[in-house]
């Protein structure tokens, strides 16, 4: 199991589109992926789950990826949020 | 904004609509906010190009749509329309198609669509059970007796 923490700098956050894009890169890996925010713990891959919490521009977020693929999915899922421009 | 109070009040919830693809689907929605006068009549183009644009970003989960585009795409009043249909359509998204359920969206700002209107609509959905009755309503007061359990 691995994770990271991530800085959300693009505009509109994790809310719609680059919610539903986040949600998608989450699914092409097998391994589970949560994503934490303080004491908030969802699945990436729930979009339901996502829009719910509301990720934001400025919040902070730990993706945590257990078992195959971790290292790929944190990496992948990690650098979208780095080149989110929008 | 309260989801459920301003469908119910606007009378903005289509039941049991046929719809022949998702474009009529979205406008089954859109066409109650029109005579509510909440949104411009664009409002709708908006999201259809928007969609054959940038595809269907707005599929919450297997059969659940919440149709919406940006607030200053024609939205004059923050609103909200419930639409369930007969036979469900594809969207063209095959991790959610086929959608029977869609909730369109409008909110004048950005901020009250993310951290307010978004919620809502998201926090009614995420359960099984109120996805099953919502689908299985057939009339208005079937719809009424779901909120007032859910409240």
């Amino acid at each position: 199991m691995i994770e990271r923490e991530v800085e959300i700098i693009n505009e509109t956050g994790l809310h719609t589109r680059p919610g539903n894009q986040f949600v998608k890169l989450a699914k092409t890996f097998p391994c589970d992926i949560i994503v934490r925010r303080g004491e908030t713990e969802f699945s990436a891959k729930s979009l339901l789950k996502l829009m719910k919490v509301g990720v934001s521009k400025g919040d902070h977020i730990t993706i945590v990826c257990d078992g195959e693929k971790e290292n790929e999915a944190i990496d992948a899922l990690s650098n979208f949020l780095a080149n989110l421009t929008e | 904004m309260n989801l459920k109070e301003h469908l119910l009040s606007r009378e903005a919830i289509a039941l049991q609509v046929d719809a022949k693809d998702w474009k009529a689907a979205v406008k089954a929605g859109t066409d109650m906010l029109v005579k509510a006068g909440t949104i411009e009549p664009r409002y709708y183009e908006e999201i259809i190009q928007n969609t054959q644009e940038l595809g269907p970003y707005y599929l919450l989960a297997p059969g659940l749509a919440m149709p919406h585009a940006r607030p200053e795409g024609g939205v004059i009043e923050n609103s909200f329309a419930l639409v369930t249909l007969k036979e469900p359509v594809a969207f063209g998204d095959p991790d959610n198609d086929p959608i029977d359920i869609l909730i369109t969206l409008a909110a004048r700002d950005a901020k009250t669509q993310n951290e307010e209107a978004i919620v809502q609509v998201v926090t009614l959905l995420d359960n099984e059970e109120t996805i099953e009755k919502l689908r299985g309503a057939k009339t208005l007061d079937d719809i009424k007796i779901l909120f007032e359990e859910l409240d």
